[in-house]
């Protein structure tokens, strides 16, 4: 299995505050990775700096075997890096169709990316001419989800696509999200505060604590750290 | 009162182009752009100029006054605005700059008013044009009304049409509410905002070619037109591109007949601008939303 | 140039550096350190001025017992310079026409700062900004056509309140009010400026978060410091009158307050000596094209430049030194206690950039 996205020893932060302090990971094809963790530990931190939204002080990113850690945002999303952040992934004030639009890289093909959004999420075909802010959150959360997917990634990364969802629901979009391995044959990083159901549908997981990194391994290894799993993440 | 009905909607006609451009100025960079009433100056002399050595009707200089208006306002854009912004220089540092602008503007207008007066022999300070009159529905109406409304028709539909109707617009209007994720979705948002003060601009060079035909013109006419177009803005609520316009038709029509009404009771027409001013104090204080509260949440 | 020429331009700089000077302090307290931007400078500037045409001569005739004959508009200038020679035989009555304006303007300033600051605590600042500015062209428009008032675009006439001294000592006299009333304006922003007071400003300015926790405390605050930089602005006023010898409400413009925003913008917000140095560069810029303007060829009046060159030099400022010439020293009150610290602080600072940001 040839690695995707190799991280090694990020040292990270927003200009003075400094958050992450050497965090190493790697994913490979068709992998899925949870990345858990007590609240402010540095989660959305780590997936913005492997995007380039935040400041990076040392350690470096590879994509594709290629050093990213310098590029600018959209040429990473060209490269087929998918970010889903948590909160401000949509155009509220534009309709489904026209948010579509935009996450492609040339409009001619709409009518063929919209095939295939009605494909993959057939509850959005309805919506198409909806503003996105009428919208409820889980559909919202499915519209920003068809807008990195028509962007053809190699490797999604999601920031909590299940926090506004209640638990039963959670775990169905968690499943279905780690399902999309094998549908599209894309590698995933999910951040999840619903641990047990990231783990349970993931294949190695990295528990992240006040920045620094407790645990990288397989995530059945980490279900059976009974003390790490019960400090950190109250299961 | 026909003359005060014509007035007033070629008046509106004018505060729509500008009030237009002020919003879309507003909502890229967040600046109250007080340079915008010269740069319908710059519209106005740029088209007198070309129909002096062109020989043509002022009229059909509205091209060289759509680019004279688009380029000035792009070029402040580029050169202070948008390095402005990008430092974090806040609403009232840009309102601050802007007010810079307007004054290099205006007096370099003054500056080429005495220039254009010397080389070519006309009045440019004081001065009004001669208009054509037509017949309309057995009336005998100014040319400056139909064609006021014509270009002030045209244009705003062709900036909807960009807007709604294609990808730059959908581009612009992503950019606009949330730059960094237009920027990660491959936008190249600093040029579809230059494109944006293009536009804002070339609006409000066009509706400079319209003023000399109503009123006294010189290099601070547009200046004098910036507040009434605030007044528009703020009375369609800030943030509303169809607030604007609206509210520029609003502003218009209750400057001309309120202060018509009142002359009728003896009170000088030379208030008139008191209202637009009182407009936009009381819009804020008391209904910020203005009229776009009437169709959105 | 002759000598009194000289005198004559050294006495008008000074008088007109005094009342830009008086105007940017209360600027300076207001938007360089409260952060409100009271850009209704010009109708508070205009209200002084205002007290001064519309009062000297209507009240110097009552006091020397003159009946006003024919509209103000109309004879305003010929009554000023009635009631002036009055005034060259009788000091007392000068100095009643100058105070009497500054009492009535005053009070009125205060109660319309007071005012001023109920929008202030409703609205987003720049939406504060623009409602000022129309409040000032109200103000100016309502001026312009009030004949009544300060005699519409005719203008009023004004006293000369120093009529009763001789050439060189009349103009050394009003240099010396000015100057005391210029630095004394100064001065009341320093103390504020470097006080602990100057300190809740900046700290209000800065933190929107810092503001709601003071609450209540914030109303007062702006309330009172909109009430004093109106009451300056309206002492500059009288003073500009006096100066000027002639009111015409065309005179305050939202240009003047542009000006004085200048001055404090290119001065530096924040510090103290800003408003000096700001009116400072603002006269030497206007003063200094006038006196050149024979030697520069260019084909339309030269006045136009020093108006570009001053926008320029702003937007210059603001692109490449935000701060102004002398910029806001952080903490000026704390700088003292530094040298004490510094020692300390020093190598732990050092350890904490360790790392050093490698970029985005
Ligand atoms: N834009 C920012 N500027 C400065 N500090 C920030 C910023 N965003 C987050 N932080 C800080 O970085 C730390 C980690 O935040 P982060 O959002 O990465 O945590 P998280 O693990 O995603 O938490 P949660 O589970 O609540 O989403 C926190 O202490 C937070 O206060
Ligand atoms: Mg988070």
């Amino acid at each position: 299995m040839s690695l995707l996205l190799e991280v090694r020893g990020l040292h990270a932060g927003y200009g003075k505050i400094k958050v992450l302090s050497g965090v190493s990971l790697t994913v490979g094809e068709r992998e899925v990775l949870a990345v858990v963790g007590p609240n402010g530990s540095g989660k959305s931190t780590l997936l913005k700096a492997i995007f380039g939204l935040c400041t990076v002080y040392s350690g470096s990113v590879l994509f594709k075997g290629v050093d990213i850690t310098g590029l600018p945002p959209h040429k990473r999303s060209l490269m087929g890096l998918g970010y889903l952040p948590q909160v401000g992934n949509t155009f509220e004030g534009l309709t489904v169709r026209e948010n579509l639009l935009l996450a492609l890289h040339d409009g001619s093909k709409l009518e063929e990316g919209i095939g295939k959004v009605a494909e993959l999420m057939p509850e959005l075909g309805g919506l198409l001419d909806r503003r996105v802010r009428t919208l409820s959150g889980g559909e919202r959360q499915m519209v920003a989800l068809a807008m990195v997917l028509l962007r053809n990634p190699s490797l999604v990364m999601f920031d909590e696509p299940t926090a506004a969802l209640a638990p039963r629901v959670a775990r169905r979009v968690i499943e279905r999200i780690a399902a999309l391995r094998d549908e599209l044959g894309v590698s995933v990083i999910l951040v999840e505060q619903n641990a047990r159901a990231a783990l349970e549908a993931s294949d190695r997981a990295l528990l992240l604590v006040s920045g620094q990194p407790r645990f990288f391994g397989g995530s059945s290894e980490l279900l059976g750290e009974r003390d790490l799993v019960k400090t950190y993440l109250g299961l | 009162m026909l003359d005060v009905l014509v007035g007033a909607l070629v008046y509106s006609n004018l505060l729509a182009l500008l009030a237009i451009g002020l919003s879309l100025m507003l909502l890229t960079c967040r600046v109250s752009n007080f340079a915008h009433g010269d740069v319908v100056t710059t519209g106005l002399y740029a088209a007198y100029t070309a129909s002096v050595l062109l020989r043509v009707s002022p009229y059909a200089c509205i091209p060289f006054a759509l680019l004279a208006g688009g380029l000035v306002s792009l070029l402040s854009f580029l050169l202070v605005f948008d390095p402005l912004r990008r430092a974090g220089g806040g609403p009232v540092t840009l309102m601050v700059a802007s007010m810079a602008v307007g004054i290099i503007i205006r007096y370099s207008l003054h500056a080429y008013a005495d220039v254009m007066q010397r080389t070519l022999g006309v009045y440019t300070r004081q001065f009004v044009l001669s208009d054509f009159e037509l017949q309309l529905a057995g009336l005998r109406v100014p040319g400056v009304l139909p064609l006021s409304s014509l270009t002030a028709a045209v244009l705003l539909v062709s900036l909807y049409v960009l807007l709604y109707r294609t990808r730059l617009g959908v581009a612009m209007r992503a950019a606009i509410e949330n730059p960094q994720l237009a920027e990660s979705l491959g936008i190249d948002v600093k040029r579809v905002f230059a494109i944006g003060w293009f536009l804002s601009g070339a609006l409000a060079g066009a509706a400079g070619v319209f003023l000399p035909f109503r009123v006294i013109s010189d290099p601070d006419v547009g200046w004098s037109m910036l507040l009434p177009a605030f007044a528009s803005v703020v009375v369609g609520g800030i943030g509303s591109l169809a607030g604007s316009v609206a509210g520029a038709y609003v502003v218009g029509f209750s400057e001309l007949l309120l202060s018509y009404l009142l002359a009728t009771l003896g009170v000088s027409t030379a208030y008139r601008p008191l209202i637009s001013f009182a407009a936009i104090v009381a819009t804020l204080l008391l209904r910020p939303k203005g009229l776009s509260s009437l169709w959105s949440r | 140039m002759r000598g009194v020429e000289v005198l004559s331009f050294l006495v008008s700089t000074a008088v007109l550096y005094s009342v830009y000077l008086i105007l940017a302090s209360s600027m300076e307290i207001e938007y360089g350190e409260l952060g409100l931007p009271s850009f209704a400078k010009a109708a508070f500037f205009a209200l002084g001025a205002f007290a001064v045409g519309a009062l000297t001569v209507r009240l110097g005739a009552l006091l020397t017992g003159v009946a006003l004959e024919g509209e103000f508009k109309l004879v305003s200038y010929r009554y000023a310079t009635l009631i002036s020679a009055s005034v060259a035989r009788n000091p007392a009555l000068g100095l009643a026409l100058f105070a009497v304006p500054l009492l009535v303007a005053l009070p009125l300033a205060v109660l319309m700062g007071l005012a001023a600051s109920y929008p202030a605590l409703r609205l987003r600042e720049d939406h504060l900004a623009i409602a000022l500015i129309a409040f000032s062209e109200s103000v100016r428009v309502v001026a312009r056509n009030y004949e009544p008032l300060v005699g519409g675009t005719f203008g009023a006439g004004v006293v000369d309140f120093l009529a009763w001294l001789r050439s060189p000592w009349k103009e050394l006299a009003l240099l010396a009010v000015a100057l005391a009333m210029g630095f004394g304006a100064w001065l009341v922003e320093y103390r504020i400026s470097t006080s602990p007071l100057g300190r809740v400003l900046r700290a209000v300015r800065d933190d929107e978060v810092a503001a709601q926790a003071y609450g209540k405390d914030v109303a007062r605050l702006r309330a009172q410091i909109l009430a004093l930089g109106s009451a300056m602005a309206a002492v500059a006023g009288v003073l500009y009158a006096f100066y000027a010898g002639t009111v015409n409400p065309d005179d305050f413009t939202v240009s003047r307050t542009f000006i004085v925003v200048l001055m404090v913008v290119v001065g530096g917000r924040g510090n103290p000596f800003g408003p000096p140095v700001g009116a400072a560069v603002y006269l030497l810029l206007d003063r200094g094209i006038t006196l050149v303007k024979h030697y520069i060829p260019v084909p339309f009046d030269v006045n136009y430049l020093s108006y570009i060159l001053m926008g320029l030099l702003l937007i210059l400022l603001l692109l490449k030194r935000p701060g102004g010439i002398v910029p806001e020293r952080p903490l000026l009150t704390l700088r003292r206690a530094l040298p004490q610290r510094g020692s300390a602080a020093a190598p732990q600072q050092r350890g904490a950039e360790g790392g050093g940001p490698a970029g985005t």
